[in-house]
């Protein structure tokens, strides 16, 4: 079963990261579509975290359609287009910001390929820790 | 014990899995802690002065104040230590003090740990017998991950084992409600990450209740889903973290030529902080991230980094809108 | 509700538990078990194993030679039981003196064990949020306080009471008995009266200084109050005694050798006590713990108390050496030795007592007393005052009865 990352220094809410760890698994595929993922229980333990929180970000994800939960049995991830979409959606949105911030720095175009590349090819991304 | 047999053991040992469940928002569940115009005074002191707030069940809330905030008198009255000067402490309904019918739920961690005997063995034989809910299984699985021997003088350990052994004791009696003064000081951060699961395991399979008051912000930040804050015995304000940071954001920024905070907020950024250090500027803003990024991106800046917030920031934030010295609160 | 919460694992439920008194009766009762061995050990040393140091032909020459029935010019009373006089043999005297001392020490040391984890403010915390009610902490520390002392002189009558029988003394027994049962009932009453102390006070030491220091100022102020031909009689009986030797429990223990009482005094005195005793307790805040007694509102009545005993034995100490006061045949009241004296002696009386729980003249610089300036002076000296006007109406009271 795969665990999603959070770092509690970040400064980032930890539901939100919990949402976007989720997400970027998803669209990695990294889960597949109506794979179980760990209860609130067993996710709040592994990192130390507040089950509430991990219970506000499940619910939202649910929300948003990324998850569904069978009541009884725990939470899968769902399969529809539409949620897809919101990945695409969701990577766009890096992606931007990272051209704006590389755009403001001066980096060129060719050289931003480059970086995006070499980001692909990290050990680290490719294949997230469990 | 390395962290990761600790998780495997915390993982493997009950097949019985989870029966409760948290479903319901926070906001939604039952108040298991209810301060109805709560006053506290020492003679003429006001430890604590009109406080009204509400715990709901199963949350992990924080209770953060400088020290004579009155957070220690918060937490004795909910143990049912003090009798309210004026107004009232409920759990579930009833009132804390003098009764055990509440208190049987209730376990209070002090900031100093009492032992009545000087090894956890005869310790855990008084609890047991005190605390019906009391499980002897949960116990031997706390001695093995807290690095305390049943039999060790605990008269002799410092004063971080001392807080180990105190919570090893109260989590294993299965408190309804677990009431911690500064539970985290003193820990390693093993201990402290250790700890943290356990804690999380007993709010997901029990449905307990944590209190845990704290003068460091830090501590908290990362563990607890709602902080209040006291101040010279008042609750300044009780808010979901999550919400706190929520709209808040701060960058550090450069450009080619100075810029003043006033040109900034006519930009359309609403200023909360800013300072400038030779040309390298940072601002706290009340703004969302992305919006944020799309001002700024717009005045061409050389540098532009979104750093993180801490929540000491945005509690300096809050309290300024509260118009409180803020020096003194956080000093 | 929705929320639901998982169920008892079974394990810890199925334990029966005791009720709340019970489990701090016998807790307490387990953390007094050395103290009651060491005074069981003391008790038989001073009388049993005393006697037997003795000898059984010293001991029955000394009970032969004293097996006389009291009167008053002895300074002892008839003991009747069931209106026969009982013969208390005076070779048990000097044994039962040292028993009634170590008794009071007893019931100090026990208690002193006993309540002291209400003074420690960590301590405070641990039993005040367990889930036991604050009348069952007191009624269980004073159950396993009176069952200890019960044990400490079971023990030392049953091993008193055999020795003398098998010396083949037991007809003087009897009166013996009688004696140790009401020195006995005494000696709770005490406990009683001790009780109160270690309720109300916030540190021990506050507790038994005040304790003894009550018990030096009433029999003194008693002793000078009468006349001085009388002195030494401790059994004088007027109202005015009686009342004053109530707040003396631990002396009149060593009293009840020459007291003829009812039973019924004792009993409404250990249940006034008692009952006390659980009030002040139940209305003892859990913040007085480690806290000065001096800075406690009930502490100004007691106060009065140090100033009307120091009022009365400096007032008298000064009359006494007025000479003149003999010849004029005027009231003592009106004698300026007598007002000097009781005036100076109330307001030393004062002074030591709040020497003695921690409440100084000091002005203390806050933000509360900066208003009002030379208050703490002036009520020291207001409250003396007060324990002058008192001091005079006992006076009067004691010239008329």
């Amino acid at each position: 079963m795969i665990y999603p990352e959070v770092n509690v220094l970040s400064g980032i809410p930890i539901y939100q990261q919990l949402k976007n760890s989720y997400h970027r698994l998803a669209a990695l595929g990294l889960i597949q579509p109506h794979e179980q993922l760990p209860s609130v229980r067993q996710l709040a333990m592994e990192l130390g975290i507040n089950p509430n929180t991990v219970q506000k970000a499940y619910r939202e994800l649910e929300q948003e359609g990324l998850i569904y939960a069978v009541p009884g049995r725990g939470n899968f991830l769902s399969d529809s287009e539409r949620e897809l979409d919101v990945e695409h959606e969701e990577i766009r949105r890096s992606f931007r910001s990272a051209v704006q911030i590389a755009w403001t720095a001066g980096i060129e175009r060719a050289t931003l390929h480059e970086l995006l590349d070499e980001c692909i090819d990290e050990p680290k991304v490719a294949e997230p820790e469990r | 014990m390395t962290n990761k047999e600790t998780v495997e053991r915390l993982n493997s040992d009950r097949v019985n899995e989870s029966t409760a469940t948290i479903n319901l928002p926070v906001e939604e569940r039952e108040a298991v802690i209810v301060a109805d115009n709560l006053s506290k005074y020492f003679g003429a002191t006001k430890a604590l002065d009109k406080v009204n707030c509400r715990i709901a069940g199963a949350s992990i809330f924080g209770l953060i104040g400088s020290n004579g905030a009155g957070k220690s008198t918060f937490l004795r009255l909910a143990a049912g230590v003090y009798r309210p000067t004026e107004g009232s402490m409920f759990y579930r309904g009833q009132v804390v003090f003098d009764n055990p019918c509440a208190k049987k739920d209730i376990v209070f961690v002090a900031d100093q740990p009492y032992f009545h005997f000087d090894n956890l063995k005869k310790m855990s034989a008084l609890y047991r017998s005190l605390y019906e809910r009391w499980d002897q299984e949960l116990y031997q699985e706390l001695i093995r991950i807290f690095p305390i021997g049943e039999d060790q003088r605990l008269d002799l350990l410092s004063k971080g084992m001392h807080r180990q052994a105190a919570l090893i004791l109260a989590i294993a009696a299965k408190p309804r409600l677990l009431l911690m003064d500064e539970a985290f000081d003193g820990l390693d951060p093993v201990m402290r990450q250790n700890l943290k699961r356990i804690l999380a395991r007993q709010v997901a399979d029990d449905g307990m209740t944590t209190l845990i008051a704290s003068q460091n912000l830090r501590e908290l930040e990362d563990f607890c889903d709602h902080v209040g804050l006291l101040h010279e015995g008042g609750l300044l304000f009780v808010e979901e973290l999550d919400k706190l940071r929520l709209g808040l954001s701060k960058a550090q920024i450069a450009f080619r030529e100075d810029v003043t905070a006033e040109q900034l907020k006519s930009a359309g950024l609403e200023i909360l902080r800013f300072s400038a250090r030779g040309s390298l500027i940072e601002i706290l803003s009340r703004n969302t991230e992305a919006e944020l990024r799309t001002i700024l991106n717009q005045m061409n800046p050389l540098l532009l980094d979104v750093l993180p917030l801490t929540l000491e920031e945005v509690f300096i934030y809050e309290l300024s809108r509260k118009s409180y010295v803020v020096s003194e609160l956080l000093a | 509700m929705t929320f639901q919460i998982q169920t008892d694992r079974g394990k810890g439920g199925t334990l029966r538990r005791k009720s709340g008194l019970w489990w701090i009766f016998g807790r307490q009762l387990a953390d007094l078990r050395s103290l009651i061995a060491i005074f069981m050990f003391l008790f038989l040393l001073v009388m049993p194993i005393a006697m037997l140091i003795l000898g059984r032909d010293i001991f029955t020459e000394l009970a032969n030679r004293h097996n006389v029935p009291y009167h008053e010019a002895d300074g002892m009373t008839v003991v009747y039981y069931l209106g026969i006089p009982l013969r208390f043999n005076r070779a048990f005297f000097p044994f039962h003196l040292i028993v009634v001392t170590l008794s009071s020490v007893a019931v100090l040391v026990m208690g002193g064990s006993l309540f002291r984890p209400l003074y420690r403010r960590e301590t405070v915390d641990f039993e005040w949020s367990l889930p036991l009610t604050k009348s069952q902490w007191f009624l269980g520390r004073a159950l396993a306080l009176v069952v200890g002392l019960s044990l400490v002189y079971l023990v030392n009558i049953i091993a008193t009471s055999g020795i003398v029988y098998v010396w083949g003394l037991k007809e003087i027994l009897g009166g013996y008995l009688l004696v140790y049962l009401k020195t006995y009932l005494s000696a709770i009453a005490f406990t009683g009266f001790s009780l109160v102390f270690f309720s109300l006070v916030g540190r021990l030491f506050d507790a038994i200084v005040l304790n003894i220091m009550i018990h030096l100022a009433s029999p003194l102020m008693l002793l000078i109050m009468s006349n001085p031909y009388y002195i030494g009689d401790i059994r004088k009986q007027s109202s005015l005694h009686k009342l004053v030797w109530l707040f003396a429990p631990a002396f009149d223990t060593y009293r009840e050798i020459a007291m003829d009482r009812n039973f019924l005094y004792y009993v409404i005195l250990i249940v006034f006590w008692f009952v006390f005793g659980w009030f002040c307790a139940m209305k003892r805040p859990a913040e007085w713990g480690g806290r000065k007694s001096g800075s406690m509102r009930w502490f100004r009545s007691i106060q009065t108390f140090f100033s009307v005993a120091g009022g009365i034995i400096a007032g008298n100490l000064f009359y006494a050496f007025d000479f003149t006061s003999f010849q004029l045949h005027q009231t003592k009241l009106l004698r300026p030795a007598f007002i000097i004296g009781a005036i100076l002696g109330a307001f030393l009386g004062q002074l030591i007592s709040s020497a003695i729980t921690g409440k100084t003249l000091q002005r203390v610089p806050s933000e509360r007393t900066a208003k009002r300036r030379l208050h703490p002076v002036l009520y020291e000296w207001l409250w003396s005052l007060l324990g002058v006007v008192i001091l005079y109406a006992v006076e009067l009271v004691s010239q008329v009865i």
